[in-house]
């Protein structure tokens, strides 16, 4: 293949496959919106009021509460993007034949690839906004610049729905997802959502730091707390970049499974 | 009713006039002019391989605009992977392939703007009800929201399916389903309908209702490609036809002629014969066995009827010649695979 699958996508119609999704889950809103957030809204209150309570230093400066509620936001909207571009994706893919249907249309490879990756990066963005609410009776957004932690998130989940894409439209049975939800969910507990990163050995702290979702915890924490510097400035250019780069994996992986 | 040409910028239409499904479209389809269009569909040397299994072996052919154009093979032949390398879900291995005078090698969009596609599995859409399953696959296609819901309404009466517009798919019947299919196919008013085996696993009533509609369609001249074991479909349905068996080209005509130049007009089947020769008989009589049938051809009934009493104590069926001897002569009646 020459030049960027990226630049196949046509984005008229990457959203006409973006909206059927959102159709589908308008019909569904009951089971689709509301269940998938109890668990976070719970874990606000475990961490906050229950570890937090145990946990009287502030942490990188800020209460535990606010610390570990910057990390569950980021870390539910993740774990959101990660299920639709891993069973949501392999369902629609192989048990639905959806994306055979799809690619009898004009539709192109790429820009369903894209529809579907950004539609999981909008389930995202969109818990994120409703977990917000909940810090917002916390009384944890403290700066305006909160606002933009919904685009943060949006875009570091985009990079992780890719990464899971890319794994979909790689793999023969859906079993082999035991192996990507290991690993991604061992990532999210080093990503600095709960505790600070530099409490890890040195080694995972490397790790941590290489992996785009710790700049995504930190960055959206910082826009929480107003503390925006440099370092916010390249966490945000990893997202995009990280982002950019599992986009093009994704898109000829599933490029590569969709054409023979 | 009558609907007016869809209109975007990309997927401009102004191609000539057609009709489907009743409903009169008054400028063509979702597509560009294609450049110097003669047929519907031209291969030429059309080859696909996966690594060292050749599925479809340098083949031949041209399907004119309007008519009905059958795929026969038995299973493996390559009838699928030749429908879907027309319809670029598939690339080539080599040779060349136009589908409306576009290139499928470059024009893909174009192409799958022109064409109609009922695949062999059902893929409509079971997070979607029967009516949204039409709309949403009408916005792939750009149509406009109030004439994709004008068509999908027409299409649905056609189709038979009006009352169970709000059903969800899981819920339709096999035969339902594949109606909804081949409206689905309908809904971007194709130039070329490809039909993947349309009525496997259908039971006959819903075979023979599909094929009613499907002649309908026939009437109004779209171009219709259609493969199938069913040779009674085939002969029903399709103006020429070929026969493929492991990815060649082995006949090629309209199915009368086709039966005229492989086998007689006639045929007496005797069953349950195990162990005996085929008799000795007139020159223009030509009898084969295979396991415990024999078959006598002739090119007239009367060379037959004298065998009926030979084989008295036999079942026989003295009967037209069709393509299923063709076929079963040219692909060879004892294959099993």
């Amino acid at each position: 293949m020459s030049g960027s699958t990226l630049l196949q996508i046509d984005f008229f119609d990457a959203f006409a496959v973006w909206r059927r999704n959102y159709d589908v889950n308008l019909r569904l809103w009951k089971a689709e919106v509301l269940p998938p957030l109890l668990e976070p809204a719970v874990s606000i209150l475990a961490f906050g009021w229950g570890i937090g309570s145990l946990i009287a230093a502030k942490v990188t400066g800020i209460p535990y509460l606010m610390f570990v509620g910057a990390g569950i936001l980021v870390v539910t909207g993740l774990v959101r993007a990660i299920l639709e571009c891993t069973y949501g994706a392999y369902f629609r893919m192989v048990y639905q034949s959806t994306y055979d249907a799809i690619l009898s249309t004009p539709i192109g490879v790429a820009s369903l690839g894209a529809g579907e990756i950004l539609w999981a990066a909008s389930k995202a963005a969109f818990d994120s906004l409703l977990i917000m609410v909940i810090l917002l009776l916390f009384d944890i957004l403290h700066s305006p610049m909160s606002v933009l932690i919904p685009v943060v998130i949006m875009v570091g989940a985009t990079g992780l729905a890719a990464v899971a894409f890319a794994y979909t439209a790689s793999i023969s049975s859906i079993y082999q997802y035991n192996y990507f939800i290991g690993v991604a969910f061992s990532s999210l507990w080093i990503c600095g959502a709960y505790f600070p990163v530099d409490r890890l050995p040195l080694v995972l702290q490397y790790l941590s730091w290489a992996l785009p979702i710790t700049s995504v915890v930190d960055l959206s924490r910082d826009l929480m707390t107003g503390r925006l510097d440099s370092w916010s400035m390249l966490e945000a250019a990893w997202i995009i970049v990280s982002a950019l780069l599992a986009g093009e994996i994704a898109l000829r992986r599933l490029s590569k499974r969709m054409y023979q | 009713m009558r609907i007016s040409a869809f209109s975007n910028p990309s997927r401009k239409q102004n191609a000539p006039s057609s009709a489907v499904a009743g409903i009169k479209v008054s400028q063509g389809n979702h597509c560009e002019q294609s450049p110097g269009r003669r047929h519907a569909v031209e291969a030429h040397r059309l080859m696909k391989k996966y690594g060292t299994f050749t599925a479809v072996d340098e083949i031949d052919f041209i399907v004119e605009r309007g008519e009905s154009f059958g795929l026969l093979g038995p299973n493996g032949a390559g009838k699928s992977t030749t429908m879907r390398m027309i319809y670029c879900r598939t690339p080539l291995t080599s040779g060349h392939l136009l589908v409306e005078g576009w290139d499928v090698r470059h024009d893909q969009s174009k192409i799958k703007a022109l064409v109609g596609i009922v695949p062999q599995e059902n893929n409509l859409d079971p997070d979607l009800n029967v009516i949204d399953n039409l709309n949403v696959y009408a916005r792939y296609f750009r149509i406009p929201a109030g004439e994709a819901q004008d068509r999908a309404e027409e299409l649905l009466d056609f189709m038979g399916l009006t009352e169970k517009r709000n059903t969800w798919v899981e819920a339709l019947s096999g035969g339902m389903k594949r109606r909804l299919i081949v409206a689905r196919a309908l809904m971007n008013n194709p130039k070329v309908l490809v039909l993947d085996e349309p009525t496997t696993g259908l039971d006959p009533h819903v075979r023979h209702d599909l094929w009613d509609r499907l002649r309908e369609l026939r009437r109004r001249q779209i171009t219709i490609l259609l493969s199938t074991h069913y040779m009674e479909e085939a002969q029903t349905l399709c103006d020429r036809l070929i026969i493929m068996d492991r990815g060649k080209i082995l006949a090629l005509g309209k199915p009368l002629d086709l039966i005229e130049r492989n086998v007689s007009r006639f045929v007496l089947e005797v069953h349950e014969v195990d162990g005996r020769s085929p008799l000795s008989l007139a020159p223009k009589v030509i009898a084969e066995a295979h396991g415990a049938t024999h078959y006598y051809f002739a090119p007239s009934p009367e060379l037959l009827t004298p065998l009926i009493s030979k084989y008295s104590d036999h079942k026989s069926l003295l009967r037209p010649s069709n393509l299923e001897d063709v076929f079963l002569k040219l692909t060879g009646r004892d294959r099993l695979d």
